[in-house]
């Protein structure tokens, strides 16, 4: 059984329709991204999800509990945290995190447990500090550590690194990466590197549709409609040009310009099953002009997420 | 319930809020109670409690202001509606953690009745009549800021919003003075907060007027959460 199960989830605000029939589902361990555009319903499928609002129509279970039938049981398997993170500011990390604790209503032994969850998040050094005198990075290990308490099997994490800096970036993927050994996760995010570095599968939405669910590989299969080679040749371009676009199976030859010196390079789309690299080969040598590179180039993420939500 | 009743305490006196609300209570009490020591007969003892109520009405909007607005300016709204605990439970947790400061300053001037007991036998039954009393109608007011103050994110709107609330209660025992319509007058008395603390003034346990208050804090209760519901639902 999913560990979470979105059914037919539909939100209605007013007359706008934010989120759209939106079904899947999340197996244990995984750690699914949310990819979409601002406005996309990314946010409001989170609060759906993590029962903060409600549904207009379908359903979410969590470990078996719906999520409007039986909220106490579902919420208690979910760690959560928004976009921004819901801190008190008047009060010190460890405060912070022992009344999340007993909000909870948590029955693991209190003090290693909140040591553990800070020693996870990063925070143990500022455990002491008021939270409003924490920076915009420490702020969110806060946010996550609060998601942490209480073990919960599911996280749900909405654009965890936003207004961090790089390093601070690198630092919490790394966690991310870490927890998702013990809990499911689903992460929103708008950034396409950190799907692609720390997911195992993306759900992409654009304008409250779900316009993708698969593995970043199968995704780059079912957008590309054949394979890409890229290409640098020395020679002169627009015959080089001419000639990759005679050759059968190429179905369309990109010029991407001047590489280095007297040296051009394009990508080369073929027709499903083709392979050219021979033909290529030969046609070059035949003229004369070197290869100087040839490697086969997947469209990337970015190229991925304009296709899919445009 | 424990942890929201624990968090909002330590929040009331983390910030200036709940110091403010105690020291200007036990500061109008002490002068209430000093008139009555200078007056020197116990009848006036329960003066101290209803000269208090119109402090009371302009005091508890400081404490309720905050109650669900700075959850939801901060967004801090997001981690208690999505933890286990029932929006029942954060409702009463938040109204009972108010009450409680107000109770632990109604409970205060039970010194002065220590001190009184030094010159003179206090007025137990007129003391205990009018804290019940100052209690219930505290308890209805503050179920009605924290309504006020689940409708709006910004706590000056809340806290004044509440202010005019309680200024409507306390024009609406002037009313009675300047008409005679007696369908004006038995609506204004059936339901001035004022009027139905009258009672308690003279040691009386009157049972309407603490049905009264106990429904106005039960009507609100559930309004706010059914404000907070309804929230989720839009």
């Amino acid at each position: 059984m999913a560990t979470i199960e979105v059914r037919g989830l539909c939100k209605w605000y007013g007359s706008i329709n934010a989120v759209k029939d939106i079904s899947f589902s999340v197996d244990e361990g995984e750690i699914v991204g949310f990819l979409g555009p601002n406005g996309a319903g990314k946010t409001t499928t989170m609060n759906i999800i993590t029962g903060y609002i409600s549904s207009s129509e379908g359903s979410v279970t969590i470990g078996g509990y719906n999520i409007l039938e039986q909220p106490s049981r579902a919420k208690a398997q979910i760690g959560y945290l928004p976009e921004n993170p819901p801190l008190y500011p008047d009060m010190t990390v460890d405060e912070y995190l022992s009344f999340i604790y007993e909000l909870k209503g948590c029955l693991l032994p209190k003090e290693e447990h909140i040591s553990e969850v800070c020693s996870l998040a990063g925070v143990e050094k500022v455990r002491r500090r008021l939270i409003k005198n924490l920076s915009k990075g420490y702020r969110q290990r806060v946010g996550i550590a609060q998601a942490l308490v209480c073990s919960p099997p599911v996280l749900i994490l909405d654009e965890p690194t936003v207004g961090l800096d790089p390093n601070q970036i690198v630092e919490i993927r790394s966690l991310i990466k870490k927890l998702g050994e013990k809990h499911t996760i689903i992460l929103s995010t708008h950034i396409l590197s950190e799907v692609q570095t720390v997911c195992d599968r993306v759900i992409v939405l654009s304008r409250g549709q779900l316009v993708a669910d698969n593995t970043t590989k199968e995704l780059h299969k079912s957008v590309s409609d054949g394979e890409s080679l890229n290409v640098r040749i020395a020679g002169p371009e627009r015959q080089i040009y001419d000639l990759l676009l005679s050759i059968d199976g190429v179905s369309k030859v990109q010029r991407r310009g001047e590489a280095e010196k007297g040296v051009f390079e394009f990508d080369i789309v073929t027709k499903l099953g083709k392979d050219v690299r021979r033909k290529v080969f030969n046609l070059m040598c035949a003229k004369n002009w070197a290869i100087l590179q040839m490697k086969p180039s997947q469209l990337d993420l970015e190229d991925i997420f304009a296709t899919l939500t445009v | 319930m424990k942890a929201i009743i624990k968090k909002e305490l330590s929040g009331y006196f983390r910030s200036p809020v709940g110091y403010v609300f105690c020291g200007v209570y036990i500061f109008f009490s002490a002068m209430y109670f000093n008139a009555v020591l200078s007056g020197g007969s116990s009848s006036d003892y329960p003066e101290i409690y209803y000269g208090m109520l119109n402090i009371i009405l302009i005091l508890l909007p400081v404490l309720t202001m905050r109650l669900f607005s700075e959850e939801r300016k901060n967004k801090t709204d997001q981690v208690l509606l999505t933890s286990p605990v029932s929006i029942f439970s954060i409702v009463m947790g938040k109204f009972l953690s108010a009450f409680m400061v107000y109770g632990g300053c109604i409970l205060f001037t039970l010194l002065y009745a220590l001190v009184f007991s030094y010159f003179a036998t206090p007025p137990w039954a007129l003391i205990a009549g009018n804290m019940v009393g100052a209690a219930v109608f505290g308890a209805a007011f503050i179920s009605v800021g924290m309504f006020i103050s689940s409708l709006t994110e910004s706590q000056i709107i809340s806290a004044i919003c509440t202010f005019a609330v309680a200024t409507i209660f306390i024009i609406l025992d002037v009313i009675p003075m300047i008409t005679t319509n007696p369908l004006i007058v038995s609506v204004v008395q059936w339901v001035s907060f004022v009027g139905r603390y009258t009672p308690f003034t003279i040691g009386l346990l009157d049972f309407s007027s603490l049905i009264f208050f106990l429904s106005v804090t039960a009507t609100f209760i559930f309004t706010t959460i059914s404000v907070l519901e309804r929230r989720r639902w839009s």
